[in-house]
């Protein structure tokens, strides 16, 4: 072939297929038939925008736009998933989609920052609500009890490659500041973060592609919990490992982290749920409503991933669980997810067992709860993250 | 939209494509037409009601051009009342638009009863079609002839390759193309081939330096170590290279699609040896629409070398308002206004004769203080900024090391940075251009570089929802 004929040849093939290219996405685009939902992202994704002079004027039809193209472009998982892929495997970086790559561990990436100074104002601010809310307690005739649980990335803090930053100096001053105020203000409380650390590898207390703690990790706080409320008076029967035995779920586990990584983590791991040796019989109603006697939500077959989900179904306004067991005390547990896998031991030991979610519950405020439903216990569980922090389940009224 | 966007890339350009080449190439108005109505749209796109600017700026400056024209060359007094009152025109459509909140807000300072000013949004690309605007005009009135049909004057103002963000298309640069130019199948593929480089060059380097300049910028200074301070204004330098060289050449390419030659926007400034070297490679067509229409018509070097700093200082402190309405940008103009007076006066001879690579380091240096003085959000930033990159307090306890992760983190980046950076490419293309089977890979590599952006560009809707924060 003449030179001038194949530089031509080529010239028109490069055309076409950059045309190509730009002409065949937006139409695959448009013809695929997408879910609506992405769950990767646990995200709705964004609907064709409605057509309207206001909207056209405003900007909003061009925003929506946008946004709709970029959330519903061809094959919009795989782009992402190869998106991930490269920057996993072939350009090695430590951090990928907002997730660090530890050594067999998956964490949260941290900016650096200075120690905050003023962490004794909001230790005695929180403090102070504590103090409300065991006097609500009290006033009912029941006990509170505060348990502290570090988040994933602050248990293995020590786990991060350098040079990244672990925010080690902050969380510790928070943890501190936090068990001194609540001590002070006479209150009793459960730091457990000594405790997972007397485990010779956390990481089978704590998920390594997930921010909550394992199965395993919810049994150590649930009997250490016990522990302190036997040792409070209160007349419960505390699970013991020999009354039960972990099951292993075959099916690949998708923490937080790892869906992150749009399921190309390099971790794997898998979830465990358990099986009483003498089951308790129990109902159980979520916001109200009778559901399945069950504290796992299991999928369907062996290969579909499970996620943290699977601990009581995942976060719920309201689940209120009765044992049918009078001569022992009432609990109501309030806090975040991690609640979740530590109802599924909880219930053992209680005649009802009512845990909120003060982020979905809003019927009523926790104190106004207490006093309609005079729980025996009372148990606030708060991660360490938000020790001091005045939302979410931190908000005492 | 911006052109490195889905709708832009998926949804706009195919339908411009499209339509514009099924016109045959024959009806050139037409094809211009279309061009227009499209260009109209792209800026009503992103800017409903600002839309009437831009129309604003047409009417006018079409008009001068005609009535500069219309007056007889010996009529010098009426063409210069004219000329001034276009320049009026345009400056007053880019004060109010873009000055009068900082002018305002400047003037409260020293006024006992603040002057409640309308907070004015700015239109997307004022700076660019202004200019564009008063190029046309002064081209007119230096000679060229005006354009009698108005659709004409609104496609070389609001063409849409490089309305937004440029380059500066002078009028004299494309006027002849306005009404007569060939299109080819070279030119097309020259076109997205320097299209796709653009889009490279902002999704895979521009976008990844962004990353690493925002979070060390964002840094608090009890954390920023001379180390990270220095790799933030490194990363900063190399994002706004190849963010801007990246749009310009995506604007270049577009123009080469449809038969425009728009002029060179960048040449490897970061190779420069003085900074008098680095403004003639760095957004050329602004300092050279400042040298011609500005800094020579005021005398430039003609009238003595006084007159000549006090003609630098002007222009660039100018030039740095132009960039935007904050102290910092006139700072920044000034302070290279301050080097290149330096320079012309002293320096410039001692770094002609200086070892390349010291004065390569002396530009890239002053480059990127330039830079951190560019990027600061105020004038006491630019002091902390500062004061930390030349600090002797190397170890920071906070974050020990924290630099490093930039490093290895973006390690190909850098590398790529680097070497885009430096005409290694382009010599390496210029060597082995005729060799066929360099083509076949230089045309796989442009198509493997543009399935990478769109790798990246569909990444940036990736948007997990708060459940990984519970």
């Amino acid at each position: 072939m003449n030179r001038r004929l194949f530089s031509k040849l080529h010239r028109w093939m490069t055309i076409v297929v950059i045309m190509g290219i730009l002409y065949s996405i937006p139409l695959l685009s448009f013809l695929q038939k997408t879910g609506s939902y992405s769950f990767y992202e646990n995200r709705m994704l964004a609907e064709a925008p409605v057509f309207s002079v206001s909207s056209v004027m405003d900007g909003s039809f061009f925003e929506g736009c946008e946004e709709y193209l970029s959330n519903r472009i061809y094959k919009r998982n795989r782009w992402m998933s190869a998106y991930t892929a490269a920057h996993l495997h072939l350009l090695k970086k430590s951090v990928v989609n907002d997730v660090v790559v530890a050594e067999n561990l998956l964490l949260t990436p941290l900016t650096p920052q200075p120690p905050f100074l003023s962490y004794g104002d909001l230790g005695v601010r929180a403090a102070d609500d504590l103090r409300r809310l065991k006097d609500k307690v009290e006033s009912v005739g029941g006990k509170l009890v505060v348990l502290g649980v570090p988040e994933q990335y602050s248990i293995l803090r020590d786990r991060y490659p350098f040079p990244l930053f672990n925010n080690d100096v902050n969380l510790t001053a928070i943890e501190t500041t936090f068990f001194n105020s609540v001590a002070q203000a006479g209150i009793e409380a459960v730091n457990m973060k000594p405790y997972y650390e007397r485990s010779s590898d956390r990481t089978l207390l704590y998920a390594k592609t997930d921010h909550h703690y394992r199965l395993e990790g919810a049994y150590l706080t649930y009997s250490v919990l016990c522990e302190k409320l036997v040792d409070l008076g209160l007349n419960i029967r505390i699970t013991k490992e020999e009354d039960f035995e972990y099951v292993e779920l075959p099916n690949p586990f998708l923490g937080s982290r790892a869906k992150k990584l749009i399921g190309r983590s390099p971790v794997e791991e898998h979830l465990s749920i358990y099986k009483l040796k003498d089951e308790i019989p129990f109902t159980r109603c979520d916001n109200g409503v009778p559901v399945d006697a069950s504290v796992f939500a299991l999928p369907n077959s062996d290969e579909a991933p499970v996620e943290y989900l699977v601990y009581m179904g995942g976060d719920v306004a309201e689940t209120v669980i009765q044992t049918s067991r009078p001569e022992l005390p009432d609990v109501l547990l309030f806090g975040n997810s991690f609640t979740n896998a530590l109802e599924t031991f909880l219930y053992t030991s209680f005649n009802e067992t009512r845990s909120l979610d003060l982020r979905l519950y809003h019927e009523m405020g926790i104190l106004e709860y207490i006093e309609e439903y005079r729980p025996d216990v009372v148990v606030c569980l708060r991660y360490d993250l938000e020790y001091l922090l005045q939302s979410g389940n931190g908000i005492i009224e | 939209m911006v052109f490195s966007s889905p709708v832009f890339l998926f949804i706009f350009l195919p339908f411009v494509f499209g339509i514009y080449f099924l016109v045959p190439s024959k009806q050139l108005p037409l094809r211009n037409l279309v061009l227009l109505c499209f260009s109209l749209f792209f800026y009503f796109y992103g800017e409903q009601r600002a839309t009437v600017v831009i129309l604003m700026s047409i009417a006018g400056n079409y008009f001068f051009a005609l009535a500069i024209s219309e007056q007889k060359q010996e009529c010098s007094r009426k063409r210069q009342v004219v000329l001034w009152s276009s320049v009026l025109f345009n400056l007053g459509i880019l004060f109010y638009y873009k000055y009068a909140n900082f002018f305002f807000e400047n003037l409260n300072l020293f006024l006992s009863e603040p002057v409640e000013a309308a907070h004015i949004a700015l239109p997307i690309g004022v700076s660019f079609f202004t200019f564009q605007g008063m190029s046309y005009v002064f081209d007119v009135y230096r000679g060229l002839p005006p354009q009698r049909n108005i659709l004409n004057v609104a496609l070389y103002i609001s063409l849409f390759p490089q309305l937004v963000a440029g380059p500066i298309v002078r009028y004299e640069t494309i006027q002849s193309e306005l009404t007569s130019r060939q299109e080819s199948s070279e030119l097309v593929f020259a076109g997205l081939s320097r299209f796709v480089v653009g889009l490279g060059k902002k999704m895979l380097l521009a976008n990844t330096m962004g990353e690493i300049a925002d979070s060390i910028f964002q840094l608090d200074f009890a954390v920023l170590s001379p180390c990270l301070s220095w790799l933030g204004a490194a990363a900063y330098a190399f994002q706004i290279l190849f963010d801007f060289s990246g749009y310009s050449d995506m604007a270049i390419g577009l123009g080469l699609v449809f038969g425009f030659h728009f002029l060179d926007n960048f040449n490897y400034p970061y190779i420069s040896t003085s900074i008098t070297e680095f403004w003639r490679r760095w957004h050329i067509s602004l300092s050279t629409w400042f040298r011609d229409y500005v800094y020579i018509p005021l005398g430039g070097n003609r009238k003595g070398s006084g007159r000549q700093i006090v003609n630098i200082a002007f222009v660039w402190a100018l030039t740095g308002l132009w960039h935007g309405a904050a102290w910092n940008f006139v700072v920044w103009g000034l302070y290279f206004a301050f080097l290149l007076i330096v320079e012309k006066l002293v320096l410039g001879r001692v770094l002609e004769k200086a070892w390349r690579p010291l004065a390569h380091l002396y530009s890239l240096t002053m480059i990127l203080i330039g830079w951190v003085i560019f990027n600061s959000p105020n004038l006491e930033y630019i002091g902390h900024y500062l004061s930390t990159m030349f600090s002797l307090n190397i170890y920071n306890p906070i974050a020990p090391g924290y630099g490093w992760f930039y490093i290895q983190q973006y390690k190909i980046e850098w590398i790529l940075c680097f070497v885009f950076s430096t005409p290694l490419i382009k010599i390496a293309v210029q060597r082995y251009q005729k060799n066929p089977t360099f083509e076949v890979l230089h045309s796989l590599s442009v198509i493997a570089v543009l399935l990478v952006s769109i790798l990246y560009m569909v990444n940036t809707s990736f948007n997990p929802f708060i459940y990984f924060r519970f």
